[in-house]
């Protein structure tokens, strides 16, 4: 053989796979979607109006027509108040998500010898990321309205790790929305009705028992439900029977059920959206 | 390539199927290191989806394609150590600057953070965007963005480059620069693969050329030999009477080296060397007393690569392969376009059969770009260089219909219907922001909706009102279709 052409012997060896190179990839992707936030405040501006505008809302203007047995509303609302604003702020994911598949973006990271679970990856752990800083500022528009921990800091702080659980297992869903769909208008449009039932016929603003008897059994046991009413409990205590760690087991139970069921799925839509 | 190198690229009956449509239906070519290697076709025709394969996006359903020796299906993340791609589809982060991108870039191509920065350094520097480096990438103009992207495919240094239609929707200038730094890529050892629409940029960089016409190759050779096979350039001149065609036609046939035929008082003569012969033939007209009426110039162009190759006009049977390949939900397309497609066709085929005798009815044509034949220095460049044109501000929209005019005037100075019209795609384009006329607008169906502006604006149906600035895209959806509707009736006043 004579010699290969030059750009051929330029070339490096093809390297090998680094056992960390899909963390490092995962993480410059997360820096490049938190970056893309701090470039665009007003979203996440928006994002924090809207839950302020609730718990305004409710605390003060419905609040008083609302009567919760054994607990003053304030205290009923806020924790619901966390779960309404992650589930209505992973719209962002399912946006984004589509933003990049449109712009072409991923298809040149697709191009790439980068991990192929990084952007997925990188995504999702920029929202939780992102939403550890919107529950923050929630939990403190909640002390500033009135709303007191009835259990211990512990529990509270466990409750709060809940909802970022949930957050991050809703980003995987919400990731897949936005690929399937692959247009950012069309997938906020295509992802409101579908969370909207989930938020509103659910524990998180009003208890399940006030709604008709046909709703009631989604309402009890959808998975937003379940989890407002578990760090409901760890931050309020036990409502109404339920075992604090019951409903928290089944919460968890939830997560795991739509990772275990969301990933592949998400992961699959990422190789061959184009 | 000598019988013992390898391709740097091969391709082997690829075959790719979306749903019923088979976007490629085996297509063969080799690309030899270091060269330039065109995919020219029209849109549809697969080279997009080509490119796909090629750079791991989309896998094969037949047929095999290695890049360095690579299997692209068999071994992905080989060869994407081996590529850049960079083009209509692969972008750029919008929210990061130039240099967070081409660094965000570097490390996901595994370069060590010390690599990483100084090769965005130096491509800053050598796209000459070492000033717009700390800006988001939402402030560039088109072309600044285009630069960035094609920067982004080699921050890995990669041997091999995949250009998807690199210079669409770009200004002259940039474009001409673009080519350059391609050029470049391939002194220093890189092998190029680059898709375009237009034979021009084809035969500027290609040292090969395969055509591809609804998803098949059918043609792949040498530039030079391409272009042999395509035949000559016909100009054709106007005289005011047939009596001084007549003498003119005596006249060239002494002076130029080029048979005239006469018809009416129209000269023909067909030239492989049309500059030359031109600049011969307007100074002996002019010497002689006999200045041209009219002047056209038709320069082989893509459709006659297909004419002359397949016997057929470029299909458009292809177009729904293409529209299937940008999946659904990857943007609407320029789908007023096509509806007005048919039209557009008319168009353009009227004038390319030289039938410019409705265009001279109208009289009223401005001559603020100067009147036929008056002043051959008035390009079509500088003519878009006097519009107040502000990237991205939409503001060229409140001037179409004097790029309309200036196009028409450009057209009847006889640069004919192959002038290059790509910036004014590009203008057209707007940075994309019209939303319904997209990206896909070609060179050729510009050319055809400038010309249907103008003729409507003739007619008095187009009524560019100037609006202040800042209403900008309702407008430019206004006044596209203003101009649609311009083209439909030029199409119907043209066919009567």
């Amino acid at each position: 053989m004579t010699a290969l052409h030059p750009s051929i012997e330029a070339v490096t060896p093809i390297p090998k796979g680094r056992p960390l190179g899909a963390l490092r990839d995962s993480l410059a992707v997360a820096r490049r979607n938190l970056t893309s936030i701090r470039r665009v405040p007003q979203l996440l501006v928006f994002t924090l109006i809207q839950p302020v505008i609730f718990v305004v809302l409710f605390r003060y203007v419905m609040g008083g027509a609302i009567r919760v047995p054994g607990v003053s509303y304030v205290n009923y609302l806020i924790p619901g108040i966390f779960i309404q604003t992650i589930v209505f702020g992973s719209l962002q994911t399912a946006i984004g998500m589509a933003a990049d598949l449109k712009s072409g973006l991923l298809e040149r990271f697709r191009s790439l010898p980068m991990a192929r679970s990084a952007v997925l990856a990188g995504r999702t752990t920029a929202d939780l990321a992102r939403n550890f800083f919107v529950v923050s500022l929630i939990a403190g528009v909640g002390f500033l309205v009135g709303f007191r921990v009835q259990t211990n800091a512990w529990r509270f702080i466990a409750g709060l790790l809940l909802v970022l659980l949930f957050s991050y297992v809703l980003s995987w869903v919400f990731a897949t929305v936005g690929l399937a769909v692959g247009d950012p208008e069309s997938a906020q449009a295509a992802a409101f009705p579908v969370v909207a039932p989930l938020v509103f016929a659910s524990s998180a603003f009003v208890p399940v028992a006030s709604m008709p008897d046909w709703l009631q059994g989604f309402a009890t046991h959808q998975p937003v439900s379940v989890t407002a009413s578990a760090v409901r409990a760890l931050m309020i205590g036990p409502m109404g029977g339920e075992d604090t760690s019951t409903l928290v087991l089944r919460s968890l139970a939830w997560c795991a059920g739509i990772l275990i069921v969301m990933v592949p799925i998400a992961v699959r839509r990422y190789r061959r959206a184009v | 390539m000598g019988p013992m190198e390898r391709p740097a690229i091969a391709v082997e009956g690829l075959v790719k199927k979306f749903g019923a449509v088979e976007a490629l239906k085996g297509i063969d070519f080799e690309v030899p290191p270091a060269t330039i290697f065109g995919l020219l076709g029209p849109n549809g025709a697969g080279k997009t989806t080509a490119i796909r394969i090629l750079a791991t996006i989309l896998r094969p359903d037949a047929g095999r394609a290695e890049v360095l020796g690579y299997d692209v299906a068999r071994n992905p993340q080989a060869v994407r150590h081996l590529i850049g791609l960079a083009g209509q589809n692969a972008a750029v982060d919008p929210n990061l600057t130039g240099r967070e991108n081409l660094r965000l870039i570097g490390k996901l191509a595994q370069l060590e953070s010390k690599v990483t920065k100084r090769r965005a350094e130096e491509l800053l520097a050598r796209f000459d965007l070492v000033a717009a480096g700390d800006r988001p990438i939402k402030t560039y103009s088109g072309g600044m963005r285009r630069r960035l992207d094609v920067a982004a495919a080699l921050v890995g240094r990669p041997p091999v480059i995949f250009l998807d239609e690199p210079t669409t929707g770009l200004d002259i200038q940039s474009r001409t620069e673009l080519w350059a730094v391609i050029r470049e890529l391939v002194a220093e050892g890189s092998t190029v693969l680059l898709t375009t629409q237009y034979l021009e940029e084809a035969d500027q960089l290609a040292d090969r050329i395969a055509v591809v016409n609804e998803g098949m190759v059918v043609a792949n050779d040498t530039t030079a030999a391409l272009k042999s096979k395509l035949g000559d350039s016909v100009i054709e001149v106007t005289l005011d009477s047939e009596q001084e065609a007549a003498r003119a036609q005596g006249l060239l046939a002494r002076l130029v080296k080029a048979r005239p035929d006469r018809e009416g008082s129209r000269v023909h003569l067909s030239t492989p060397d049309a500059p030359k012969v031109l600049t011969q033939v307007l100074r002996a007209l002019d010497a002689n007393g006999m200045p041209a009426a009219g002047l056209t110039v038709r320069e082989p162009s893509l459709d006659d690569v297909f004419l002359a190759l397949t016997g057929r006009h470029v299909g458009t049977a292809a177009e729904a392969a293409e529209a299937e390949s940008q999946k659904p939900g990857r943007g609407k397309g320029p789908a007023p376009l096509s509806q007005a497609a048919e039209a557009i066709d008319e168009i353009i085929e009227d004038l390319e059969l030289g039938d410019v005798a409705a265009l001279d009815e109208m009289d009223e044509w401005p001559m603020v770009f100067g009147g036929a034949g008056s002043s051959e220095d008035k390009s079509l460049d500088r003519v878009l260089s006097e519009l107040p044109y502000k990237a991205g501000s939409g503001e060229i929209v409140e001037n179409l219909h004097e790029v309309a005019e200036a196009a028409l005037v450009h057209y009847r100075m006889g640069a004919g219907n192959h002038i290059d019209l790509s910036p004014l795609a590009g203008y057209l384009t707007l940075e994309q922001r019209f939303g319904r006329i997209s990206a896909g607008v070609s060179a050729d169906q510009a050319a055809a909706l400038l010309m249907g502006a103008a003729h409507a604006n003739a007619s008095g149906i187009l009524k560019a009102p100037r609006r202040p600035n800042g209403e900008s895209k309702d407008f430019a959806r206004g006044a596209v279709e203003i101009l649609l509707e311009g083209i439909s009736e030029t199409d119907s006043r043209i066919r009567r």
